[in-house]
């Protein structure tokens, strides 16, 4: 990856260059056009500013020219001297006085032939005749002075003939060391000689001592620039290359490499750059640390450096130096511990001085460091940014609970972030057998997705069967575990990351990452993988428990909507309860404010609860008698109450009794909470106690009668018997008698009313023919109704009146209405019976009519004559005992049919009985 | 008392729907020396104290001396009950003396008292002893004869007492002029009006 980064950096400084020289190029108008935004000025130091950036970056550092000189200064051989005289006798008493001296002479009569020995010898000093054939000595002097090789070289000039000042004063002026004049003392010369070497000795030395002291400082400088380049820079890749590229142009190296150890990987990485400026970064495998316990680091990583540089000599432009190069390396420590090393490679016999030596030590220090905090830094940022890549998925799998939209997005970031070309997650069955590619993304994901494999088959199996991470670096030479998956997407992946999903310390799945280059995935990401499938684990078994969750409380919601809708139904039950309810029912809360009330109550008391609801009985509705006794009941501390009040009816002005049940509720700590009044319309009730003791008024007043006449006449006959004459007598005693029938009778229908109340009265059923029993009972008749002077009529029909019925309780209804209708019938009135068989509905009845021109009955008894003891006279007229009709309608319910009564007031009534026909019975 | 009441035999009017009970009492009190109207009901009754009263007057009498000296009379009736029968003689200044007793086989105490509280001098129950019911008929002619007996001693004795004698003269008078004047009223109104 380094390697790729750095190639990058080259090629975009390269750009950078391109694109600062066309900048610069441009008018300055142009870019102020584009950037309107810029000061023109701005712009134009800016681009004057990027113009000398891009020179000083093309244009390699200009070697330092002092130290060609001081080189060439330093060759001068001191103990060398060269004469130079186009005259024999000169150079032989040169000869003669030089022989003493420790000086090599060198002489020639040539000038031409003295620059070249100057070039080649490189004398200390060269002493010439001023007076010479087609050179003279000034020339000389001016030749050597121009030639920056000779020019260091000390010149005497000796003449003879120029004994002015003026050829003096010139010699020196143009640069020479010494004028000597002929002629001169031997001893003289030679101590001129000497003070000339002296003098040249010791400007050798100063220069070479400058020179070092340059030297020094540019390495210094190098190593200063070195450590600011370093130090500003953050980016392992840059550090490299920018101190391998100072490295290669300081040092004139074929090539300079930085290896660097990379930590808990037992793994290097070698950095390359080359004096073509190209670089290379090459990952290694090789454990550095633990082999220098035993080997000098220094031959290991020479060997290695040397074996990797031929590998990849060729990408880095530079020929392949196998066998005759050499390899200088220096350690890198950081902290005292070994981080790497550089290693300097060059041809065979190149080799680096001390100071460069010295030089490298301390640069192998500064780039130990820096690429130490580099390696760091990159760690940690590594680290920051996989901690918020982590945060993100766990954030996005912990808050959304959809799974599959959960496990979808995960899966797309796990493929981003590891740039791999496909992921895929496993979840394991319930039964733990099988493995259920649930989510993929990336190359086929949409063709895998589903897939189920048995957990004994497959890399994911492997992983979910021990629980340990996989990975494979090249698949296809994976013979163990060659993924069976079908390749529908025709994609084959080479690398394979697999590691294990846990939730709850159980493995639920597997987690796959997929590349087709081989060697993709490194420890990095597994290490980076595992937090993640635990947050997908958790993701999941998040998901599955709020799906739970979700289930159980779609579960308690349908339960509680039930147990809602019942109550409503149960509310609703109850409301229509009471509001059916016959008796009337008003609440009344603590403050005596009417709580609630029901239809009947509303009706009983005239009120409207909507407009009434909260408020208490008011001053308008005490008139009525029972909101008074409501009132009384909110206001008194009773329990219980229970009370009848006769109030007239809102609606008809009829009195009605209102019985009254009263409750105080309280809640369970006692206090009271409110009163429940019921009201019972007991009108009806009333009335019927009020028929029984009318009847019973009625039954001992006509029990009373036929006894008191009974007892009259037995004690007239007993007290004045004697007196009275025999017919007197009789007639008392036949009185006797009808009364005590009277009362035998009356006893009579009590009695069988009696029975039919207690089911007793046992009903027959025979083929009768009612026509022949309306005979008889003519004929039994006939005399009561001619007593009273009635015409008694009966219109026998030609057809069969045919009942299946009991003949004595038929008799017993008919009989009963024509008594009645001869009782009630004035003198001169007429009776017709008259009797037919109607067919209604398909069915067939018999019907028996009695129609009288009576008293009629009144329109408000018409539906009460039927009723037990009621009579139409009040005061007892017409005696009976209010019991026959009563019987009849007992009779005629127990036979199936009906009665019933059309009457006009002074006119008179018809009663009509209706049996079925003997089919129907 | 027996040469009197059967020189001058007391009137009792009985009242009833039952005509056997009428039968049966009319018998047992003629058999005990009175005499007997009988009739129906309230209204019968009102009518026939009506034609008596008017029948005397033309003979000459006050009227009054044609009128029963005692009723006894049912409660359920029809036409015009006991009770209605009752307010009618009580409220004719020309009956209201007259003693009436209710004689009916209404029972129970309410009726008893109700009928006491109307002001009947007397209320018997059908089913009572008939010895009973005389009893209270002979105490009330009784009470009456000894009121006529006095009135007759204080009228017919004038050396009795001046005083005495023209007071009760004063009052006979008055009560005459008043019984005249009184006539015309009960006659339009009374008798006939009601």
């Amino acid at each position: 990856m380094t390697g790729t980064m750095s190639n990058i950096q080259q090629s975009t400084s390269v750009d950078v260059q391109k694109i600062l020289e066309q900048l610069a190029a441009r008018p300055v108008q142009v870019i102020a056009e584009q950037w309107p935004d810029l000061n023109p000025d701005d712009v134009q130091i800016a681009l004057a500013y990027a113009a000398s950036l891009a020179r000083q970056s093309s244009e390699p550092p200009a070697s330092p020219a002092p130290s060609i000189a001081s080189e060439a200064a330093a060759n001068l051989n001191l103990n060398k001297v060269l004469v130079v005289d186009d005259t024999e006798d000169n150079l032989l008493l040169m000869k003669y006085i030089f022989k003493k001296s420790d000086f090599t002479l060198l002489t020639t009569s040539d000038p031409r032939e003295a620059l070249a020995l100057a070039k080649t010898e490189r004398p200390a000093l060269i002493v010439s005749d001023v007076q010479m054939p087609r050179m003279s000595g000034f020339d000389l002097l001016q030749s050597l002075k121009a030639d920056a090789v000779t020019q260091n070289i000390a010149v005497i000039l000796v003449t003879a003939y120029h004994r002015s000042s003026g050829h003096a004063s010139q010699g020196l002026n143009s640069g020479a060391d010494d004028y000597i004049q002929r002629p001169f003392m031997p001893d003289e010369f030679m101590s001129r000689v000497e003070a000339v070497i002296r003098q040249k000795r010791a400007e050798i030395e100063t220069r070479q001592q400058a020179h070092g002291a340059v030297q020094r400082n540019i390495r210094l400088q190098w190593v200063n620039e070195l450590a600011l380049a370093v130090n500003s820079s953050l980016e392992l890749s840059e550090i490299f290359v920018s101190s391998m590229q100072k490295l290669s142009q300081l040092l004139q190296a074929e090539a300079v490499s930085i290896v660097m150890i990379v930590p808990d990987r037992q793994a290097l990485i070698i950095n390359f750059a080359s004096r073509t400026g190209s670089s290379l970064s090459v990952p290694l495998d090789f454990d550095l640390a633990g082999q220098s316990a035993t080997r000098p680091v220094e031959k290991i990583v020479a060997s290695i450096v040397s074996h990797t540089f031929n590998q990849h000599a060729q990408r880095l432009g530079v020929n392949a130096l196998p066998g005759d190069h050499t390899v200088q390396v220096i350690p890198m420590h950081s902290k005292e511990r070994l981080v790497g090393a550089i290693a300097i490679i060059d041809k065979q016999g190149e080799k680096l001085n001390d100071a460069d030596l010295i030089m490298l030590n301390s640069a192998a220090g500064i780039i130990g460091v820096a690429m130490e905090n580099a390696r760091l830094l990159e760690q940690a940022q590594q680290q920051v940014d996989d901690l918020i890549a982590l945060t993100e998925i766990g954030r996005a799998l912990t808050s959304n609970l959809n799974l599959d939209q959960v496990l979808k997005q995960t899966t797309l970031f796990i493929q981003r972030s590891l740039q791999c070309e496909a992921v895929s997650l496993w979840l394991l069955s319930d039964d733990k057998k099988e493995l259920l590619l649930t989510t993929a993304s990336g190359v086929g994901s949409e063709l895998v997705t589903g897939f189920r494999m048995s957990i004994d088959q497959g890399i994911a199996g492997h992983v979910a069967t021990t629980g340990e991470y996989y990975i494979s670096t090249d698949l296809t030479q994976d013979k163990v575990h060659f993924n069976n998956v079908p390749n529908q997407a025709n994609y084959t992946p080479r690398s394979i990351l697999s590691v294990p999903v846990q939730a709850k310390g159980q493995i639920i799945g597997v987690m796959q990452a997929l590349h087709q280059n081989s060697h993709w995935f490194s420890y990095e990401h597994l290490r980076w993988s595992y937090p993640v499938a635990n947050f997908v684990g958790i993701a999941v078994e998040n998901a599955r428990l709020f799906q739970k969750v979700q289930a159980f409380s779609r579960h308690l919601e349908q339960m509680v909507s039930a147990r809602t809708k019942e109550l409503a139904e149960e509310k609703e039950r109850t409301e229509a309860i009471l509001a059916s309810m016959a008796d009337g029912l008003i609440v009344f809360d603590a403050e005596k404010g009417i709580l609630t009330a029901n239809k009947a109550a509303e009706q009983m008391l005239d009120f409207k609860l909507a407009a009434f609801k909260g408020q208490p009985v008011g001053p308008e509705q005490l008139k009525n008698p029972i909101w008074n006794c409501i009132n009384d009941i909110i206001n008194n501390d009773e329990l219980i109450t229970t009370a009848v009040v006769d109030a007239p009816d809102p609606q008809t002005g009829a009195v009605l009794s209102i019985q009254t049940h009263s409750a105080k509720v309280r809640n369970e700590y006692g206090r009271l909470i409110g009163t429940v009044i019921v009201l019972r319309d007991i009108t009806a009730l009333t009335e019927v106690e009020r028929m029984k003791s009318r009847f019973m008024a009625g039954v001992t007043h006509e029990l009373k009668t036929p006894l008191s006449i009974i007892r009259l006449h037995s004690k007239n006959l007993i007290a004045y018997g004697e007196r009275l004459p025999a017919p007197k007598r009789n007639s008392l005693l036949n009185a006797i008698q009808s009364q005590a029938h009277l009362l035998g009778t009356l006893i009579e229908d009590i009695l069988e009313l009696s029975r039919f109340d207690a089911g007793m009265i046992e009903t027959k059923r025979e083929r009768i023919d009612l026509r022949l029993i309306i005979d008889k009972l003519i004929n039994d008749l006939r005399p009561l109704a001619e007593s009273s002077h009635i015409m008694l009529e009966w219109h026998k029909p030609a057809v069969e009146l045919a009942l299946m019925a009991d003949a004595l309780q038929i008799e017993r209804v008919s009989r009963n209405l024509i008594d009645n209708a001869i009782k009630y019938t004035p003198s001169g009135g007429k009776i017709k019976v008259t009797g037919g068989v109607n067919t209604i509905k398909g069915k067939e009845f018999v019907f028996l009519q009695v129609t009288d021109t009576g008293m009629g009955i009144p329109a408000d008894h018409l539906s009460k004559i039927f009723e037990r003891f009621h009579r139409v006279d009040p005061s007892h007229t017409i005696p009976g005992t209010g019991l026959g009709l009563a019987i009849v309608k007992e009779i005629v319910n127990t036979h199936d049919g009906d009665i019933h009564v059309e009457s006009t007031l002074g006119q008179g009534s018809t009663f009509t009985v209706r049996l079925p026909g003997p089919k129907e019975s | 008392m027996d040469t009197t009441i059967q020189d001058q035999k007391s009137l009792i009017m009985v009242v009833d729907d039952n005509p056997e009970f009428l039968d049966g009492i009319e018998l047992t009190l003629e058999m005990e020396g009175f005499k007997v109207w009988t009739a129906n009901n309230g209204k019968a009754a009102l009518e026939q104290l009506e034609k008596a009263f008017l029948l005397k007057q033309r003979t000459g009498g006050s009227g009054m001396e044609g009128l029963p000296d005692l009723i006894l009379a049912d409660i359920m009736m029809p036409e015009m009950d006991g009770y209605e029968f009752y307010d009618k003689v009580r409220a004719n200044p020309f009956t209201n003396h007259i003693p009436f007793i209710f004689l009916t086989a209404k029972s129970g105490d309410e009726n008893i008292r109700q009928g006491k509280e109307l002001g009947a001098d007397d209320y018997f129950s059908k089913l009572a002893p008939p010895e009973d019911l005389l009893a209270s008929v002979r105490g009330k002619i009784k009470r009456i004869e000894q009121r006529r007996q006095i009135n007759e001693e204080v009228v017919g004795d004038p050396t009795k007492s001046l005083m005495s004698g023209s007071f009760v003269a004063i009052a006979v008078i008055g009560s005459l002029v008043m019984a005249a004047f009184c006539l015309g009223i009960a006659f339009a109104t009374g008798f006939l009006g009601l």
